[in-house]
């Protein structure tokens, strides 16, 4: 009957992509047992519309079979205001130094001084937000996240899937990858069309108040920005196959060299002295470098280990 | 009075959710599909929500505490739902629970 298809179809487009075809099938059978035992074999639109308005809107029946449809789940609640916490905490403790050490060092009249502590509330203020409002995205996608994995496990399962779940270790999350692949291309052209940039930033962090110890040498730069562009279109083409094909043994592996290729590249950049001018210290662009080139490291380890043990040793997922 | 009725209801509600997931287990001995459940149950003299049992067999499955199984050997499929050997164990002890805390009440009363 068009009605009962209507919807059903109405309901499956609420309901969450992977659970959605096994629902919409249970409701629609529910549905007609419903109609078949209340208004026999021939029953008129009304009485079907009837039993429908019992079932609830698309909106309502959809929602029944959500589990949890917080945006940040309340596993994560603790964790999240302890770390909102922890940021307001050291976004004040480096304001409040900034602070101290500029009224210090400075001979300032009095209304600058005032100036001085509303702008310390102001940014506190300013950038506990923008902190937090970050920090709820990643949550809201670790959210996100965790219950495709849920789902993975629990409901993504048929017995002709059985191989194809053995054979890729880690599902491949779209939005992950599209958004991978989209950063990637935005910092592909920023750098590529305007190397520039990378200057504009460290005059950035020093009119927030951060004394670098040095400064990138973008001539220098600019041949670095080479490889990193080859390793950047490498992991565009990785992810796109990924998105086409899933995990795949071949594409695992070509994963590792790419990164590995990243980690040599990142190592000379963090180790050349003609990359950095006027140098004093750590702090600055060598700094960033440096933080990457340990994640790297840490990726690759986990890279390696994920295709040892479901590629080489063959371990069932 | 409509208070009263209130406070009732949302307590009577609290009291029928918590026995929920037994009366659902013990009337899953047998293979039986949702349709056929919320009639057993109103003939057992239990009113359910056939909008809160559904969605709540599919909870129990993701739970395993019960299995299912999609039956198309009639000209309409239907998935039936049965309980688990997980479930089992669960329901021998909630059912403990259930005789010990009726136990206890009783002596108040």
């Amino acid at each position: 009957m068009d009605i009962i298809d209507k919807y059903i179809y109405a309901i499956g487009k609420k309901l969450p992509y992977d659970s959605r075809d096994e629902i919409k099938r249970e409701l629609k059978s529910l549905l007609l047992d419903e109609i078949d035992s209340s208004c026999g074999e021939n029953p008129s639109i009304n009485d079907v519309e009837k039993i429908i308005y019992e079932f609830g809107s698309p909106k309502q029946v959809a929602k029944r079979y959500k589990n949890d449809d917080a945006i940040i789940s309340s596993i994560y609640t603790n964790l999240f205001f302890m770390i909102s916490k922890i940021i307001i905490g050291s976004l004040t403790i480096a304001f409040s130094t900034i602070f101290i050490i500029n009224i210090i060092s400075n001979w300032l009249t009095a209304a600058v001084v005032l100036e001085n502590i509303i702008d310390l509330f102001l940014n506190i203020f300013n950038s506990s937000l923008a902190a937090i409002g970050f920090l709820t995205v990643i949550f809201i996608l670790i959210t996100k996240f965790s219950n495709e994995q849920f789902l993975d496990l629990e409901e993504d399962w048929s017995v002709d899937e059985l191989e194809d779940i053995k054979l890729s270790p880690d599902k491949v999350s779209k939005v992950e990858t599209i958004v991978d692949i989209f950063f990637t291309v935005l910092f592909l052209s920023i750098l590529n069309i305007a190397p520039g940039v990378i200057s504009v930033a460290e005059r950035g962090f020093e009119a927030s108040g951060l004394k670098l110890g040095h400064n990138i040498n973008t001539s220098i730069f600019t041949t670095f920005l080479i490889f990193i562009s080859i390793v950047w279109i490498l992991e565009i083409i990785i992810n796109i196959v990924k998105l086409l094909t899933g995990n795949t043994k071949k594409l695992k592996m070509y994963e590792i060299l790419v990164e590995l290729f990243n980690f040599i590249i990142l190592l000379f950049m963090s180790t050349s002295q003609s990359l950095y001018l006027n140098y004093t210290s750590l702090l600055g662009f060598r700094a960033i470098f440096m933080l990457v080139t340990i994640i790297i490291v840490f990726e690759l380890v986990a890279n390696i280990y994920t295709y040892v043990k479901y590629y080489v040793l063959d371990v069932k997922a | 009075m409509s208070d009263i009725k209130n406070i009732l209801d949302n307590l009577n509600g609290e009291l029928k959710r918590g026995t929920l997931v037994m009366i659902v287990l013990l009337n899953t001995k047998n293979q039986i599909y949702g349709y056929s459940l919320v009639q057993t149950l109103q003939t057992a003299g239990i009113k359910i929500d056939k909008n809160t049992l559904y969605p709540l067999l599919r909870r129990l499955e993701k739970q395993e505490l019960l299995v299912s199984i999609w039956d198309t050997s009639e000209n309409r499929a239907r998935k039936y739902y049965q309980i688990s050997e997980l479930g089992e164990e669960v329901l021998a002890q909630l059912t403990q629970e259930w005789s010990q805390l009726n136990n206890n009440i009783s002596k108040m009363l």
